[in-house]
């Protein structure tokens, strides 16, 4: 029926039409349900089966596309079209028509005599009826026992955001997002605290449920429609061996059955420095800086050195001589505008979504330009998406969800330290307009040097998901999935610089291609049985990943004009290769059951087989069980202020990826251990054994519990969830210190436990709800305490308590980021009794033992920890009519001594000369006799400490971190332009 | 209920199709490196082995990159650096210290040719070399190992003697007196002296394995 209003409107019916008719016939004999068709719908009004249609809407009037009218009981039903229209044949009269939505709250009408039905429905208003992807499929979340969340990335949108990980810096509580100084960087993710030693701290990231071994930023932002994190032992149990450090989902955007094709498009301009302009020295302050330098001769010993010292001038200091010549002709370079720019992130994405009954897509491509701060830093980045899902038939599906990333990171930019050393007294070109090659005469190159290399650093990521989907027949529940997924990467790194190979030029080709395949089959069942409701999967799959590399590079050119393309020109060659693969293999189980949604059980089971893992432990199961209590649907428990609320808690066991070859024994060959004899033959080749094998060397296990308590009060107006948990990981892979002696500086062995604990709340509320304005605000707070359980477990100096690993900077009772050194409390100065060693501006150690001399054994505390107390995040989001305005407040507070980190300046200044040649920031307050009260200590004056008496300071911080204004143009107001929707939107961002 | 367990049949039979020998298939087996399994086997694995020893005792006489190295003449009668830092020898009380990087450096290289050395002499049992063979390297092996103890013990007295290829952690090693490691250089040293070729004897030796 609905067909000749898509005749009116389009002349697609008909290529929709064929389309139908023609999977008709090749799902011979399988047809159950059938979809209206026009063929057929002239002769059905005299036949014996009745026809319903109608109209679907909100409660507002809205028409609700895309709304499931179902038969109960059977699988015989349409979907509404684009105008909430439907048409659906019946087989009675006694048949109830079952209306549902998701968000909505489903309806069920009994047919009768009716033919024509309107029916508007109801939104649910609790966010818990919502889906939340979960691993190998979706549930409910009311039906969670475990502590999985669905992160708010479209409150970011608006953010010029290049990576989709920071759409969660700071908005997820348990989850912590880093910073990145550089285009190419990808932020470091934590979640629920640092679980391990030496292990891999990497999360595990999924994509539309295949395993993604790559960045997060070779996916486009703008394809991403959900971003789910797994955070507690259960909810990461069914990944096993690889979640230890977290679990994140992500899910792209797919097409919508019969929806007319709509054509998106979303763009952004924006540009960012640093909130903090640090200024380099000047001419006026680096010359105050080397007679400050030579205190003890450029100023009077009668002063106490704070006078000058007329005899003194700049020729006896150890400046080199183009310093000593600048000084002279009045040079003044400003060394950092030279080499920074304002940078430009440019971004545009389109789109386009629909489907027709059988086929809905969603394809787009996206181009993002990043042209960071320091010039050179730059990255472009294209993408192209197609997801597509084709029902075959009513019981077969089959999809892809394909991408192709190709990332630009070409063109070298200058290291910030040799922008920041070089003196403002050298200039970086000659008179000829040439590049000085060292411009401060000593070792240093120009900074400039690296811009006029030719640098190509490509990358292409080509990503092939397939998926088979059976609804099996006769079984009403039971469907069979397979995932076949693989992911393709190769990279170039080329370049050529004509002042490498110690200026006689050199040019390389590096090509790496890295290959990874998954096949996962996925055996579902779900079924409701009256108040029962069962879930069950079963995943049986594998996993290889395999990479090469070649690598040839050239010395000594005459000429670079063919750059890297004709490397044979050299007159030094070398070349190198390597390669590594890995599979993994895995089984699991898992069965959700729940009665009438009020008490809910889930339990799983996985079992992982992984190359990486020692011979004697190749493979590892790993259990886990949740319960949870939907306190609100009980009867005693019917409060109109409380919503839902709920009980849960978990407990399961997760694995950490063990590091590829870590159990075996390594001998190197070549390098270091090669010799010429002297005899006229060819160079020696040596090998020796540089690591030891473990034969035991376990994974390491993770076993956590969960509580939560998910509540929801006054109609949704506010809700939330909090949680605490407990996770230990034991047999932490570590890299024993061994002594020297042994030939071996470590060995990889399984020791010890570390625990991590926290507690994490998120509340989300609507304090002002009108018609006009409303203002959403959410919460989220997260605290997390880690501790070093146990190490070796011996007890060698008898206290009673197992001792520390002082040499690995392990402590029994602390956190893993412990600082354990010398307590400074300010600078020595010139007059005062010092012990042995210690020069005037050198660090005032404390003698914590009185002893009078200062030594690692007795003179070291433990300081603080670089782990934050706690983490708040603020998200408001405020809405006026068309406006709406957010802005998000980001804080992480050390407490009493957490969050500490060195403040030391550590360019290398440590002798007299370097540091008087060397430039630096001016707010690097370096002592000197006029300057007592500074903080920093002289740059080159001794101690028996120089190395490892530092300054630690706290780095905490409230920031404003996402705001944006963004104006909604009216939905008739737009389509008078011809279009669906309309945003502008301005955002600003500090990161 | 027939149409479920033949739709059942099915679905296990194409997973299992796509079952692994899993022994097989999660084997590890390193493609661009070698392990000791096949490194101490043939005449010339060992005299690849024996050569990473000259390399090493190369790379100690002739300081690396940095003339600070030279413990042996610095900081004595012959010369000091007039340096005050902690990265040369010049004050005592700040460069020699535990923590000092040029004192660990010969502490660990010459720890690393013995370690070296004694993993020749202890897997030589087990190859395939002929008994003359079988000499030869076991006393080019243990004259460096004499070479490395003779630097040891002058530099820091009595070491731990260590004679045996490491297999497992220990952390528990004891210093051996002054006099036991000097006996200990002499054994070795005998014997290299006692089945190595003279001088004058040494001609293309190391092409062996070519």
């Amino acid at each position: 029926m609905e067909c000749y209003e898509f005749l009116r409107d389009h002349s697609k019916c008909t290529q929709a039409l064929i389309l139908i008719m023609l999977l008709n016939m090749v799902a011979v004999g399988f047809a159950q349900a059938e979809l209206t068709t026009a063929g057929q719908s002239a002769l059905e009004k005299n036949a014996q089966n009745q026809s319903v249609s109608g109209k679907v809407t909100d409660t507002d009037g809205a028409a609700l596309p895309g709304v499931n009218v179902i038969e109960k009981g059977t699988a015989n039903g349409t979907i509404t079209d684009m105008d909430g229209n439907y048409s659906v044949r019946i087989s009675s009269e006694n048949v109830i028509l079952v209306y549902s939505y998701v968000g909505y709250i489903s309806k069920e009408i009994l047919v009768g005599t009716q033919t024509v039905i309107d029916v508007s429905l109801e939104a649910d208003i609790t966010s818990l009826s919502e889906v939340i992807v979960v691993g190998y499929g979706t549930m409910k979340k009311s039906d969670l026992t475990g502590s999985t969340v669905s992160a708010d990335i479209e409150s970011f949108r608006e953010s010029p955001n290049v990576n989709i990980m920071q759409s969660l810096q700071g908005s997820v509580p348990g989850v912590t997002i880093g910073q990145t100084n550089t285009t190419t960087g990808e932020p470091s993710i934590e979640v629920r605290g640092v679980s391990t030693l030496n292990g891999n701290n990497d999360v595990l990231i999924i994509v539309d449920g295949f395993i993604f071994s790559g960045r997060f930023g070779d996916i486009n932002p703008a394809d991403v429609k959900s971003v789910e994190i797994l955070k507690d032992a259960s909810s990461k149990a069914i990944y096993g061996a690889q979640a230890a450090n977290g679990v994140i989902l992500v899910t792209t955007k797919s097409g919508n059955y019969k929806r007319k094709p709509t054509f998106t498009y979303s763009g952004s301009v924006a540009t960012s420095s640093p909130t903090v302009n640090a200024n380099l020295l000047r001419r006026d302050q680096f010359l105050q800086k080397v007679r400050d330098l030579e205190w003890i001769d450029s100023y009077t010993v009668e002063s106490g050195y704070t006078e000058e010292n007329p005899a003194w001038d700049i020729y006896s200091s150890d400046m080199t001589p183009p310093l000593v010549r600048g000084f002279e002709d009045g040079s003044d370079f400003d060394w950092y505008d030279q080499l920074t720019r304002p940078a430009l992130i440019t971004s545009h994405t389109f789109g386009a979504t629909g489907g027709s009954d059988e086929i809905k897509y969603y394809l787009s491509a996206g181009y993002t330009d990043n042209k960071g701060f320091i010039k050179g830093d730059d990255y472009t980045r294209w993408t192209i998406r197609l997801s597509l899902d084709a029902k075959l038939s009513n019981w077969l599906t089959i999809g892809t969800n394909s991408s192709y990333t190709f990332t630009d990171f070409s063109g070298d930019a200058p290291n910030i330290n040799q922008i920041v050393r070089t003196s403002p007294l050298v200039e970086p070109y000659d008179q000829d307009g040439n590049l000085i090659i060292n411009p401060v005469g000593d070792v240093n190159t120009n900074p400039l040097l690296p811009i006029t290399n030719d640098d190509l650093e490509k990358r292409n990521r080509f990503v092939g998901n397939f998926y088979a989907l059976a609804n099996i027949p006769g079984v009403d529940g039971l469907t069979y999935r397979i995932n076949f997924g693989n992911n393709l990467v190769f990279s170039r790194s080329f370049g050529s610089s004509i002042y490498g190979g110690g200026q006689t030029g050199s040019a390389f080709k590096n090509n790496a291609y890295q290959f990874e395949q998954t096949l996962d089959n996925i055996v579902n069942y779900t079924k409701e049985f009256g108040p029962h409701s069962v879930n069950a999967t079963f995943v049986y799959g594998w996993n290889t990943a395999e990479y090469e590399r070649t690598s040839s590079t050239g010395e000594g050119y005459s000429d670079l004009d063919l750059s890297y393309n004709n490397l044979a020109l050299a007159e030094n060659q070398r070349i190198q290769s390597s390669a590594w693969d890995e599979s993994l293999l895995y089984q699991m189980a898992r069965v959700a059951y729940n009665y009438e949604n009020r008490y809910i059980f889930t339990a799983t089971v996985r079992r992982d087989g992984y190359s990486a893992f020692s011979a004697n432990n190749k493979s590892a199961i790993f259990p886990s069980i949740g319960l949870g209590w939907a306190i609100s649907e009980e009867p005693f428990m019917a409060m109109p202020q409380i919503s839902y609320l709920k009980l849960r808690a978990s407990y399961g066991e997760n694995g950490n990826r063990a590091l590829r070859y870590s159990s075996l024994a390594v001998v190197e060959a070549g390098g270091g251990s090669n010799y010429v004899f002297g005899d006229g033959s060819a160079t020696s080749v040596g090998r020796s054994v540089s690591s030891l094998e473990n034969k035991d060397l376990k994974w390491e296990k993770t076993l956590g519990y969960n509580f939560g308590l998910d509540f929801s009060l006054f109609n949704d107006r506010i809700s939330g969830n909090v949680e605490y948990y407990d996770s230990r990981t034991r047999d932490l892979l570590w890299t024993q210190a061994l002594p020297e002696l042994s030939g071996f500086r470590n060995i990889t062995t399984n020791l010890g436990e570390l625990q991590n604990r926290g507690f994490e709340m998120f509340i989300k509320g609507t304090p002002v709800a009108n018609t006009n304005f409303t203002w959403d605000i959410s919460v989220s707070y997260y605290k997390n305490n880690n501790k070093v359980v146990s190490l070796l477990g011996e007890d060698l100096d008898g206290d009673g308590k197992e001792d520390d690993l002082i040499g690995s900077n392990l402590f029994i009772g602390e956190s893993i980021g412990t600082i354990y050194s010398y307590q400074t409390d300010g600078l020595w100065q010139v007059n005062e009794e010092r012990p042995d060693g210690f020069e005037p501006g050198s660090y005032r150690v404390i003698d914590q033992n009185n002893d009078g001399q200062i030594s690692p054994e007795n003179d070291r505390i433990i300081l603080g920890r670089r782990e934050p107390a706690f983490q708040l995040g603020i998200q408001n989001t405020l809405t006026y009519k068309q406006f709406s305005f957010r802005f998000f407040i980001n804080s992480i507070q050390g407490g009493k001594d957490g969050y500490l980190r060195e403040n030391h300046a550590d360019g290398g200044y440590n002798t007299k000369g370097n540091a008087t040649n060397a430039n630096w920031f001016d707010f690097y307050n370096y002592w000197s006799p006029v300057r007592p009260d500074a903080e920093y200590s002289n740059p080159w004056v001794g101690s028996p400490v120089s190395g490892s008496a530092r300054r630690f300071v706290q780095r905490n911080f409230v920031r404003l971190q996402d705001i944006s204004l963004s104006y909604s143009f009216k939905d008739d107001l737009a389509q008078r332009l011809g279009l669906g929707s309309l945003k502008l939107f301005v955002s600003g961002k500090t990161c | 209920m027939k149409k479920f367990i033949k739709y059942i049949v099915l679905m296990f039979t194409l997973v299992s199709l796509n079952a692994c020998n899993e022994e097989e298939f999660l084997k590890e087996v390193p493609l661009d490196f070698y392990s000791p399994e096949n490194s101490y086997v043939t005449y010339s694995n060992y005299q690849a082995a024996l050569t990473d020893l000259y390399a090493r005792v190369r790379q100690i006489h002739a300081f690396g990159s940095n003339a600070n190295e030279d413990v042996s003449h610095l900081g004595t009668d012959i010369a000091y650096n007039a340096r005050l830092d902690n990265n040369r020898i010049g004050n005592y009380a700040i460069s020699f210290t535990p923590q000092s990087g040029l004192i660990e450096l010969q502490w660990d290289r010459w720890y690393k040719v013995i370690s070296n050395a004694n993993t020749i002499i202890s897997r030589i049992g087990a190859s395939d070399l002929t008994e003359a063979q079988a000499k030869e390297v076991q006393a080019e092996a243990k004259l460096f190992r004499a070479w490395a103890y003779r630097h040891l013990v002058y530099y820091f007295g009595g070491v731990p003697i260590l004679l045996d290829e490491v297999v497992a952690p220990k952390t528990d090693y004891v210093r051996a007196t002054k006099g036991e490691v000097l006996n200990q250089i002499i054994a070795d040293a005998s014997e290299a002296a006692d089945n190595l070729p003279d001088i004058t004897a040494v001609t293309m030796v190391k092409c062996h394995h070519l």
